[in-house]
């Protein structure tokens, strides 16, 4: 399923006549809703040094306790300019990004005139609304330049996948009253409370909006408390379900026990040293897993990340597992994992590149991935297969990233090897590359009079003479202006 | 611009004063309906569509009839009709060889071959003016002649690395490609055996191929390509590479960057070697040596003309010093290798336990992901497919199995959406292939079945419970046997 997110260019906001506000309109819910006008700058991947033409977006927000503007991060990420607006207020004021969290897409503004508060109402909270329970979405989405109510039904209540971080999936809800792109940030109301934030909508398909629900939101604003974001915990292991009776018996489960299996524990990921590959988890605090990774919500079941959804990194998990035919207890603190190659889309960050006789290494990413068009399908096949597989295949599992051989600018120095490209490097002057900063490191210490990189999948080593580098990177950089021959 | 227009024109009608008429060609063409069944990778017990299609072929010395292998593959049936007649005379397939391209044919009845003659084959090395003629028999059997220029000669790849001459004419024929006769001064220089309609570049297979083959069918055994499957480089004239590897001043060759130990010289050839000459002649930094067809690719000395037996000797660069190595060329070897890379005619084969359907990975396999399958294929199957010499040099002897997909079934619960998995082993033993899977589970004695995939997925199958359910199973999805009968 595509997700598309609410944001709708700005370029030309036509203004249609204002319709009265009917009965039904709230006014109050209104005072509480913003405009919200991004300017945006993205770095180009493919060219690490240099970014990408700005971009005007429009969203929305909701304005709740103590003057802060409710909205997702993807209204407002890589932002070099953020303007709020009232609908009641000509006056377009400046905002400021006070806290963001690319991996649950929300983020608190502030605008920076107290004025700007002036006969505006502070949205509260409510909880997750019941199925077929009634909602109305407040928001600027495309179509004119007004406030625009929509109202449908609460529709479905599930896990399913952010997309403005991607590979990333928490609680949200799916509602059939319109979520168009500028919707995007907007409080959904039930009983004049917030239920929800409206972000994605599914594109090949009907009246399928979804909203952030109340607990992914107060996790978010719990989390900003100490003053920063810094995310969801994992678990620290890939787990898979146990529908089938056979693996259950061969595990030495007993009639009427329940669980999920451990089938890969990501190192470094919190859970090593607790977790093992074959544990069955029982229950996670106290909560019994059943055999397809579910626990009882609502009137439903949903599955058990949620359990760990609700903690923050640092929280403390107990788990009751099956070991070799025993139930333990295991105690961790939940953490995060440091993905050796991102699996996620990447913002308010620059690209880490460096550059050397013209020859540019990069980390592996999604994000330079993407490049490609239709990357899934377009992108160098070895590099995709170690995006998708690293993990559970573990390969190299002694680089901490997948140093890239990306592209060579074209120079005298590097006339003979131009033709190489999107290769992960194994080494370079007999050094093992682990990470971007070992490239550095290795161009230091030429073998003889040249630099010699070894790549995967070859035996056939890229010669470029020591002596040539300095000058080449001079000449190089001026050429193609380039600020700086590495950014680490 | 006019100017050139009329001297290409009268250029043309100068051609076309042939020495020999078009008529006197219809006793040596013969047009050949082949009927085909294609392989069902999805569904390997049972075959897939059915097609019939008429292509052309050459009667050659000895009641022969040669065309082009790639426009027979999956052939159930072939019949030859001679002079547009209507009467079908069966054929049977002596010799179709996907390394060379090429496919010869013989009748049973006699009677076929009066009224023919064979064709007399062109000189090797030579082609003498640049204007061919290209005959075949036309759906409405008449005889259709086309005029066709030599723009390019080169080595040419059929898997696994077997370098063939293909000559590449410019043409009118808008369908065709498929055993068409190359006739230069009435004599046969080639078969075609691609057509892109696109740039109408007809691709022909030289004279050359066509006399090894003749050749080799002489004793009665046909013995093929020999078999060259090494990686390498050419060196293009990289300064920093030449000094860095001490190649001397007017020292050219190509780089050796693989060696999988089961091709010719895998035991003599070392990675890292520098191949500067075979056979006394000089191979160039484009890895090209001279020949009267211009420069072709080093793999003709190997390949084109040469025979399984033969000794080949090479002067390459070891360490910095000249050394002579000799090596006899191996045959290509039957399922070669590891992945078998050419898949033409293979029946699939299968093994299904408790409704898990376990393939080979092939050629085959991956081709049948459709047309773009090096995009759609699973990316670790494709690294796989990608990385076969690496795994072969690094002395991986044995193929993969992987699991297709799983027929569900009460047994097979909880793994059927599992698909294109890379099987590590069964009951902790490591797979070697189909056959040995299927022995170590119908001798295992334990109660369960543990098989172990690649990425750490582990299924497990009660083995009395897939006994007892196998025939229930087969009956619903209509498979005729649980297994394929071994081809060997």
């Amino acid at each position: 399923m595509k997700m598309i997110h609410g944001i709708v260019v700005a370029a030309m906001l036509v203004l249609f006549s204002p319709a009265s506000p009917g009965s039904e309109v709230s006014a109050d819910i209104s005072r509480g809703t913003v405009k919200i006008v991004r300017t945006s700058v993205r770095p180009d991947y493919n060219m690490p040094w240099r970014m990408k033409d700005q971009e005007t977006t429009v969203g929305s927000g909701a304005i709740i306790a103590k003057g802060l503007i409710l909205t997702n991060a993807h209204v407002v990420s890589d932002a070099t300019y953020i303007q709020v607006k009232k609908e009641n207020d000509p006056e377009l004021y400046d905002a400021e990004i006070l806290y963001i969290g690319h991996d649950c897409d929300l983020a608190i503004l502030k605008a920076k005139d107290p004025k700007f508060y002036h006969d505006t109402l502070a949205l509260e909270f409510g909880g997750i609304p019941a199925l077929r329970s009634r909602v109305a979405t407040y928001g600027y989405p495309m179509g004119g330049s007004r406030i625009s109510i929509t109202e449908g039904v609460t529709s479905r209540i599930e896990i399913s996948e952010y997309s403005h971080c991607g590979s990333v999936s928490f609680l949200s809800i799916q509602t059939d009253a319109a979520i168009n792109p500028g919707n995007s940030g907007g409080p959904v109301i039930q009983k004049n409370k917030i239920v929800g934030v409206a972000f994605q909508a599914s594109a090949n398909s009907d009246n399928i909006g979804y909203m952030i629900p109340v607990p992914v939101i107060r996790h978010f604003l719990e989390d900003v408390r100490d003053g920063r974001y810094e995310g969801f915990p994992t678990l620290g292991v890939f787990t898979e379900t146990l529908e089938n009776v056979s693996y259950r018996r061969y595990l030495g489960m007993r009639d009427g026990q329940t669980g999920i299996l451990v089938s890969v524990v990501m190192p470094g990921g919190g859970a090593d040293r607790h977790l093992m590959r074959g544990d069955v988890i029982l229950s996670i605090d106290s909560q019994k897993i059943a055999n397809d990774g579910t626990i009882p919500f609502m009137q439903g079941r949903i599955f058990y990340s949620y359990l760990i959804d609700l903690k923050q990194i640092g929280d403390m998990v107990s788990i009751n597992v099956l070991r070799k035919g025993k139930t333990v207890t295991v105690r961790y603190p939940l953490g995060t994992y440091q993905f050796r190659i991102s699996w996620f889309n990447e913002y308010e960050t620059l690209p880490r590149y460096c550059m050397f006789g013209g020859l540019v290494f990069q980390p592996l990413s999604k994000e330079y991935l993407k490049t490609w068009d239709k990357w899934w399908y377009n992108a160098e096949r070895r590099l995709l297969y170690y995006y998708s597989y690293y993990i559970q295949d573990a390969v190299f599992p002694e680089r901490k990233e997948f140093v890239t051989l990306t592209r060579v600018l074209p120079d005298p120095a590097n006339a003979y090897i131009s033709d190489v490209h999107d290769r992960v490097v194994d080494s370079i002057n007999n050094v093992k590359i682990t990470c971007l900063g070992d490239v550095v490191k290795a161009f230091r210490k030429p073998l003889g009079a040249f630099h010699v990189i070894r790549i995967d999948g070859t035996s056939f080593p890229l010669v470029i003479k020591a002596s040539e580098v300095e000058a080449a990177n001079r000449r190089i950089m001026e050429k193609y202006n380039i600020p700086s021959p590495m950014r680490l | 611009m006019k100017i050139t227009l009329i001297i290409a024109c009268l250029a043309t009608a100068l051609c076309t004063y042939a020495p020999l008429s078009a008529e006197s060609m219809e006793d040596r063409v013969v047009s050949i309906i082949v009927t085909s069944q294609k392989k069902d990778y999805a569904s390997p017990w049972q075959n897939g569509e059915i097609s019939r299609s008429s292509i052309a072929g050459c009667v050659i010395a000895g009641n022969r009839i040669l065309t082009s292998a790639y426009s027979m593959t999956d052939h159930v049936l072939v019949e030859v009709m001679k002079k547009g007649g209507p009467r079908r005379y069966e054929a049977e397939v002596l010799v179709k060889d996907y390394h060379c391209g090429l496919a010869l044919l013989g009748v049973q009845d006699a009677e076929f071959f009066a009224g023919l003659k064979p064709a007399e084959l062109a000189p090797a090395w030579k082609i003498s003016g640049r204007s061919a003629r290209v005959y075949k028999w036309d759906v409405m059997s008449s005889f259709k002649e086309y005029i066709a220029e030599l723009t390019k000669s080169s080595i040419r790849y059929y898997e696994p690395n077997c370098g063939v001459v293909m000559h590449q004419f410019s043409t009118s024929m808008n369908d065709g490609g498929s055993g068409e006769p190359v006739f230069i001064d009435g004599k046969l220089a080639g078969i075609a055996t691609g057509l892109n309609n696109e740039t109408k570049t007809l691709y022909v297979l030289g004279v050359e191929v066509i006399r090894r083959m003749q050749k080799d069918v002489a004793d009665g055994r046909y013995d093929g390509v020999p078999f060259f499957w090494v990686e390498s480089m050419d060196v293009q004239g990289d300064v920093n590479l030449r000094e860095y590897f001490g190649m001397g001043r007017g020292e050219s060759g190509v780089f050796i960057t693989e060696v999988p130990p089961i091709s010719s010289g895998g035991d003599v050839l070392k990675r890292n070697d520098i191949i500067l000459s075979i056979d006394g002649r000089d191979i160039d930094d484009n890895g090209m040596y001279d020949t009267p067809y211009g420069k072709l690719y080093y793999h003709g000395l190997i390949q084109v003309g040469r025979f399984v037996g033969e000794t080949v000797s090479m002067k390459v660069l070891r360490d910095r010093r000249k050394i002579d190595v000799r090596f006899r060329l191996k045959p290509v070897p039957v399922d070669c290798c590891l992945i078998p890379l050419v898949s033409h005619d293979a029946v699939p084969r299968y093994y299904i336990f408790g409704g898990l359907l376990f393939q080979e990975l092939t050629a085959g396999y991956l081709e049948s992901f459709g047309r773009e399958w090096r995009k759609k294929a699973d990316k670790r199957l494709l690294y796989y497919y990608d990385a076969v010499k690496q795994f072969s040099a690094a002395g991986a002897v044995d193929g993969f199995v992987v699991l297709n997909r799983v027929l569900p079934d009460p047994v097979n619960r909880g793994y059927q959406y599992y698909n294109n998995l890379i099987l590590k082993s069964a009951n902790g033993v490591q797979v070697k292939d189909l056959m040995h899977l299927k022995k170590i589970v119908q001798g295992a004695a334990s109660r369960f079945i543990v098989f172990e995939f690649v990425g750490e997925t582990t299924v497990v199958i009660d083995r009395n419970a897939a006994r007892s359910g196998e025939g229930e199973l087969l009956k619903t999805y209509n498979i005729s046997s649980p297994h394929s009968v071994p081809a060997r």
